[in-house]
């Protein structure tokens, strides 16, 4: 087998091959996580502990992408004397979520196996 | 005005007009609450760097309004290796065709300060706007391709079959091609307008009258012909395209030689020099024995390419 390329900094690769492993389950993990209504604020908050942090400025451009794709409602609404607006679930979303809980469960099956 | 309000302002100068009190809104919301919940962690109100420290991980204001954009690049990946092998071939074609105008004027004895005008500022404007409107045009398309779908219509069954190459010349047999192509039609087209040409480098012979009737008409195919090169380069695979393009640029370049073999003399002597009238006699001999010999190689050419493309179709539908 060939060695293609100048070697790379095996950290900055492993960072990086990381946040795209998790960035690509970061949809599924906001889409379980809106089957309440929550906030933005709070959803961060409930990543975060859940072991899911999510990187500073992508939360809400995912929030209005996944809202204009038909998954997610929002209305503002005001709480503790603030105007937040709180988003949750809409039914193509909890079809879509349904789905792709199912891929993920194959994807994690294969790959347990694999690994 | 405090640093938070300042970040708010810049990102709201780059979002799309229609969201920005809304996407502001939601961003101040959720910065406050983390102001108010580090202050609380502190036990003091945040002073300015705090308050930057906090900003910092979310990203310049331009970076963070780019990401509610649905579209973050000017061309796509499905256009980029067009857009690319375009820009690179009209940048080339660019530079030579200045390369050959200041050759020209430099051998036509211009003066210096003309030949590196057009050498420097020339080239300079001439490759600006090929790469902006190239730029430009693949833009468009790409944006327009992307709201109809085009990208999604895709059928395998196109494919060439066979591990032959698409087109039987490399691409750079054709982009060479084109160059001199390009360059005969500069010079072509600046023939009648300049004396030093018309009258072959001020050699004792210059172009006949016999000519006028033909600067028009072999200009035209040489464009043509250059036109369905340059599709060609970038679509090697319309093999239909290129056997019709090719046919029907031989068979018009093949009819205008047929009539310059009945025109009369192309070439005429420059001045009342008994010696040119000699040399004139060999010339226009030799220029029909070479238009005879071009339509010949070009009969001969087309017939193959004919065959080519035949075998192509038969081996396709078979």
């Amino acid at each position: 087998m060939r060695d293609m390329g100048a070697p790379h900094d095996v950290g900055d690769l492993v960072e990086n091959l990381r946040l795209e492993l998790r960035r690509g389950c970061l949809v599924l993990a906001v889409l379980a996580q809106l089957r309440t209504e929550q906030y933005g604020y709070t959803l961060r908050k409930t990543l975060a502990e859940a072991g899911l942090p999510v990187d500073e400025g992508t939360l809400y451009p995912l929030l209005r992408r996944l809202e204009s794709q038909g998954l997610l409602a929002s209305e503002w609404r005001e709480e503790e004397s603030r105007n937040k607006r709180f988003y949750r679930l809409s039914a193509a979303g909890r079809s879509v979520l349904k789905q792709l809980v199912t891929e993920w469960r194959g994807i994690d099956a294969s790959l347990t196996r694999m690994l | 005005m405090a640093l938070l309000d300042r970040y708010l302002n810049a990102v709201r100068n780059h979002l799309p007009a229609a969201q920005q009190d809304d996407i502001v809104a939601e961003l101040a919301d959720d910065l406050r609450a983390r102001f108010d919940e580090r202050a609380a962690e502190l036990g003091r109100p945040l002073t300015e760097a705090d308050e930057a420290e906090l900003l910092k991980p979310f990203g310049r204001p331009l970076l963070l309004a780019a990401r509610y954009r649905p579209r973050h690049y000017l061309i796509g990946p499905n256009l980029f290796p067009y857009y690319w092998a375009t820009l690179k071939f009209a940048l080339g074609v660019a530079v030579i065709v200045f390369a050959a105008v200041t050759i020209t004027l430099a051998v036509a004895g211009r003066p210096l300060e003309q030949v590196f005008d057009v050498l420097g500022q020339g080239t300079f404007n001439a490759l600006l706007s090929v790469f902006t409107w190239v730029t430009l045009v693949f833009a468009l398309v790409d944006v327009a391709a992307a709201q109809a779908k085009k990208w999604d219509e895709w059928d395998p069954r196109s494919l060439p079959r066979g591990t032959q190459p698409a087109s039987p010349r490399s691409r750079v047999e054709v982009a060479l091609d084109l160059v001199f192509s390009a360059a005969f039609a500069t010079v072509w087209a600046a023939t009648p307008h300049s004396e030093w040409l018309r009258t072959l480098a001020n050699s004792p012979l210059e172009l006949g009258p016999a000519w006028a009737t033909f600067y028009v008409p072999v200009l035209v195919v040489v464009i043509a012909s250059m036109a369905a090169k340059a599709v060609t380069l970038v679509r090697p695979d319309l093999a239909t395209f290129r056997f019709v393009a090719s046919l029907v640029t031989t068979v018009a370049g093949v009819g205008i030689l047929m009539l310059l073999l009945g025109a009369g003399d192309l070439l005429v002597p420059a001045g009342p020099d008994a010696r040119a009238e000699a040399l004139v006699r060999v010339a226009n001999q030799g220029l029909r024995i070479s238009f005879v010999v071009a339509i010949v190689i070009n009969v001969i050419t087309t017939a193959l390419d004919a065959r080519r493309y035949l075998q192509g179709r038969h081996a396709r539908f078979s």
